[in-house]
């Protein structure tokens, strides 16, 4: 599902919620709002193989049986997978993502190769053209601390270019992979039309004893 | 172009275009079948954008019928925006239906619905965008039926070249029976001819190419001549005479992306025995007919359950004029509390009731109270049947005010027959008085109090007793607005909205045109002219060169108005409300007589010829 926002995703789960029976709290103070939310949500236009949604329930809920009732209402392209409960945080999931894997699909990708990508990384500044939050005009800006990898993936041959790639995805850090798969296309001399590049976000990760984990397996359980 | 290919050029050009959920389908209770070679294909098409045609309930009444029809299946297609308009025409994207991107020209029937004048050049971009011939004469045997009903179908001439079948009156059975009646010409293999003779059979159904308009030698219109002996001399309008029973759809399609109105909507009653002369709704769709509340209960129960909802509305003319009005809101607002569901009751009459109501229903915003007095002055509001004092208004407002509401809207219209400098003051009197009031209740101050004013331009519409006169000119539109304009200036807290005149001069001319029309609405499609009640996309050169092309000026017919008693270019299409009905009430409207509501006494409108009034006459 690459075509709804954030917004209208978070519209869609409330429904759901709805739909499905399922109480949700809401928050305390002025204005409560429901304690639901989507981690780290993806721009419009990005796809998705692996999402997160948590929800604070006032109900014993068998968790699975909630999934799936859910899932009946969801379109296609949005379904739950896995569920799990998990204790009660002062922050919410957000909050513990650290990175998120991509893989980035480029049309003509005759000029890109893994070589290219180790010039591309190599250098001392990586940049990325953003807007500016106040002034909305585009800046450059260094996003070579928020890589972790970038590689075109093993044997991409042929018309498109596919890249594999590990970035920064915090709440106060985040690197657009798009913004980044479009200045390496342009290192390489490219110029991709507007809409052709693909994104598919693969894993949402946090830490774990030091180690990068799936946000799911910070919660173990069946 | 097969729907795989369909989907393929779709996928290149969504990115490229702002909200692509519009043309994606997919939404939650959508009907996507996997339509068989036998099943009848009928594509349902709102000429306006996803987010307004979603919004539209009539819509999902006949998806649901349409998909409740053995072998049919229908499907959704709305105007594409301009942006994705010119990406369909670069990758050669013929206009698809949202469930299984079928291109249109591959169904059997589509079907347009007819809400507003301003809405007619997108009808002839779909189809052009679809890839289908526009004018009825010059379609195969083997293209789709292009049929259409909704309001403005009650005079249809103005798009007759277009459609094969235009419907009138509830469409509920009339559309099914025209389904069917398609069905068994595809599977006997019947012509095109062939069905149109026996769907002229159809209650409401009318075949405008059995018809040829008379004109005389200025151009007028003067009558019809019948081109196929079997068609009928007036075709009157299908009535349902009990709503009760008839399907209503208890799972509505859930758009994913925001939409206009976001809501479960229960019809709680159709049509309205005030008789407001100007109101076109109002006579279309006599005789009143309502719901039960408990069936409007259960029908809003399980809408909100298949929607997952949080807002209920209820859709009629006249909401409070429910027999059991009181019953139901009670019900209703039970049974949305425990739901935790915000009820909005729209056209509500504001009696003590309506404020003990709003009292008791939470979360209810205490901002915009509403009036439409419709005319500044009682002896306008006399004029057009309009039956609201000041009194009254002053006595909710109090009433509002004391329960801390802090702005009031009211509606107007300007142009009205009889109308002077008189009234239009009226208008701006009250809002002044208005204000003065709350300026008082306050001690001495506005506080937050404003009052908004909007001024509609009055446009005359066919089947009703206004039908015969005369549009204000757009220099007397101007005029008066800027009146009115002046006088506002000097009122503090009081903001006025006005409506542009050329746009409701077309809507004029597209409301009592006649078929020479058709010839109009190509040349202005043709000069881009599409999305008119858009006024970002509204080109009036564009509609100033076509109108020129074709001879319509300020001097015809649907501007200048009708003598009582000449033919009329509608007039093959009978209402159930009589044309001596309607004369008689003009005449009064002239002495600034006013008719009671038929719900205290019949006043022979003609509609109880072909059905039961139940609800006429109820009341001493
Ligand atoms: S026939 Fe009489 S009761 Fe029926 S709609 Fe007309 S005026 Fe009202």
């Amino acid at each position: 599902m690459r075509y709804i926002s954030h917004l209208d995703l978070h519209r869609l789960f409330k429904r759901s919620l709805k739909k499905a029976g399922i109480a949700v709290d809401y928050s305390k103070g002025y204005n409560p709002h429901e304690m639901i939310n989507v981690v780290q949500p993806l721009s419009l236009g990005f796809e998705s193989v692996s999402e997160y949604f948590e929800l604070e329930t006032p109900m014993d809920l068998d968790k699975d049986e909630a999934a799936a009732e859910l899932n009946a209402f969801l379109p296609e392209g949005i379904k739950f997978t896995a569920s799990r409960k998990i204790p009660l945080q002062k922050k919410n999931l957000s909050a513990y993502s650290e990175y998120a894997s991509y893989e980035i699909r480029i049309p003509d990708g005759r000029l890109l190769s893994a070589e290219k990508a180790r010039a591309f990384l190599s250098r001392d500044k990586v940049t990325v053209i953003k807007k500016d939050k106040k002034t909305k005009q585009p800046v450059e800006k260094d996003v070579k601390n928020m890589i972790k990898s970038f590689e075109p993936a093993e044997g991409a041959e042929g018309e498109e270019a596919v890249i594999h790639c590990l970035l920064r995805c915090a709440t106060n850090e985040n690197l657009n992979p798009l913004s980044l798969a479009e200045s390496f296309a342009s290192f390489c001399g490219l110029s991709p039309e507007k809409g052709s590049v693909r994104v598919t976000r693969l894993e949402i990760y946090g830490l774990k004893e030091g180690a990068l984990v799936p946000l799911l397996e910070l919660y173990p359980g069946e | 172009m097969n729907n795989t290919e369909v989907l393929r050029r779709l996928e290149t050009i969504l990115p490229l275009v702002e909200k692509p959920a519009r043309y994606i389908g997919g939404e939650p209770n959508c009907v996507i079948r996997d339509p068989g070679p036998g099943t009848f294909r009928f594509a349902f098409c709102f000429p306006d954008s996803y987010e307004i045609g979603m919004s539209y309930l009539g819509m999902q009444i006949l998806y649901n019928v349409l998909n409740n029809t053995e072998d049919c299946c229908c499907e959704r297609a709305f105007a594409p925006e301009k942006d994705m308009e010119e990406e369909m025409r670069k990758a050669g994207l013929p206009l698809f239906t949202l469930e299984t991107k079928t291109p249109l020209s591959q169904t059997d029937m589509v079907g347009f619905t007819l809400q507003y004048e301003l809405s007619y050049t997108n009808i002839l971009l779909m189809l052009d965008l679809a890839g289908i011939p526009l004018n009825s004469r010059d379609r195969s045997e083997s293209d789709p039926l292009i049929v259409c009903g909704g309001p403005c179908a009650f005079n249809a001439e103005p798009l007759a070249d277009f459609f094969d079948v235009v419907m009138t009156g509830d469409g509920e059975l009339q559309i099914r029976e025209l389904v069917r009646l398609a069905q068994r010409r595809k599977r006997e293999g019947q012509t095109k001819e062939w069905f149109l003779r026996k769907a002229a059979d159809i209650r409401g159904v009318y075949v405008p190419s059995f018809y040829e308009p008379l004109y005389d030698e200025n151009g007028r219109y003067c009558g019809m001549k019948k081109l196929w002996d079997g068609a009928p001399d007036r075709v009157l309008k299908a009535i349902i005479d009990d709503i009760e029973t008839a399907e209503f759809p208890e799972t509505n399609i859930v758009p994913l992306i925001e939409v206009v109105h976001d809501r479960s909507v229960v019809e709680i009653m159709r049509g309205c025995s005030r008789g407001c002369r100007f109101c076109q709704a109002g006579m279309l769709y006599r005789p009143v007919r309502q719901r039960t509340p408990d069936r409007i209960c259960e029908l809003a129960r399980k809408q909100l359950e298949s929607s997952g909802n949080s807002e209920l509305s209820l859709l009629s003319l006249s909401t409070s004029d429910h027999s059991e009005f009181e019953e139901l809101v009670l019900k209703l607002m039970d049974y949305c509390q425990k739901k935790q569901i915000s009820l909005s009751l729209p056209s509500l009459r504001l009696d003590n009731f309506a404020f003990k109501v709003m009292d008791e229903m939470q979360r209810i915003r205490k901002t915009g109270l509403t009036f439409a007095p419709e005319a500044g002055t009682q002896r306008l509001r006399d004029v057009i049947n309009k039956n609201i004092s000041e009194e009254e208004i002053f006595t909710a407002l109090n009433k509002a005010i004391d329960l801390g509401w802090t702005s009031v809207k009211l509606y107007f219209m300007m142009g009205l027959p009889t109308e002077t400098d008189e009234d239009l003051d009226g208008i701006a009197d009250l809002a002044d008085r208005i204000m003065k009031l709350a300026i008082y209740k306050n001690g001495g101050s506005r506080g937050r109090f404003s009052v908004s004013v909007s001024v509609a331009n009055f446009v005359p519409k066919p089947f009703t007793p206004f039908q015969w006169v005369p549009q204000d000119t757009e220099k007397e539109f101007e005029r008066k607005h800027y009146y009115l304009a002046d006088k506002f200036r000097k009122l503090k807290g009081v903001t006025y909205h006005y409506h542009g005149s050329f746009t409701s001069r077309l809507e004029a001319i597209f409301a009592r045109g006649g078929r020479e029309l058709c010839e109009t609405l190509r040349r202005a499609y043709s000069y881009g002219c599409t999305f008119d009640a858009w006024t970002e996309h509204f080109s009036r050169e564009g509609w100033e060169r076509a109108l020129k092309e074709t001879g319509i000026d300020d001097s015809c017919a649907a501007l200048r108005g009708f003598e009582p008693g000449s033919p009329l270019p509608w007039e093959i299409i009978d209402c159930g409300v009589t044309e001596s009905f309607l004369l008689r009430e003009y005449e009064k409207a002239q002495k600034a007589v006013t008719t009671k509501d038929c719900r205290y006494g019949c006043n022979g409108c003609g509609l109880n010829r072909y059905t039961e009034c139940r609800w006429g006459d109820i009341y001493e």
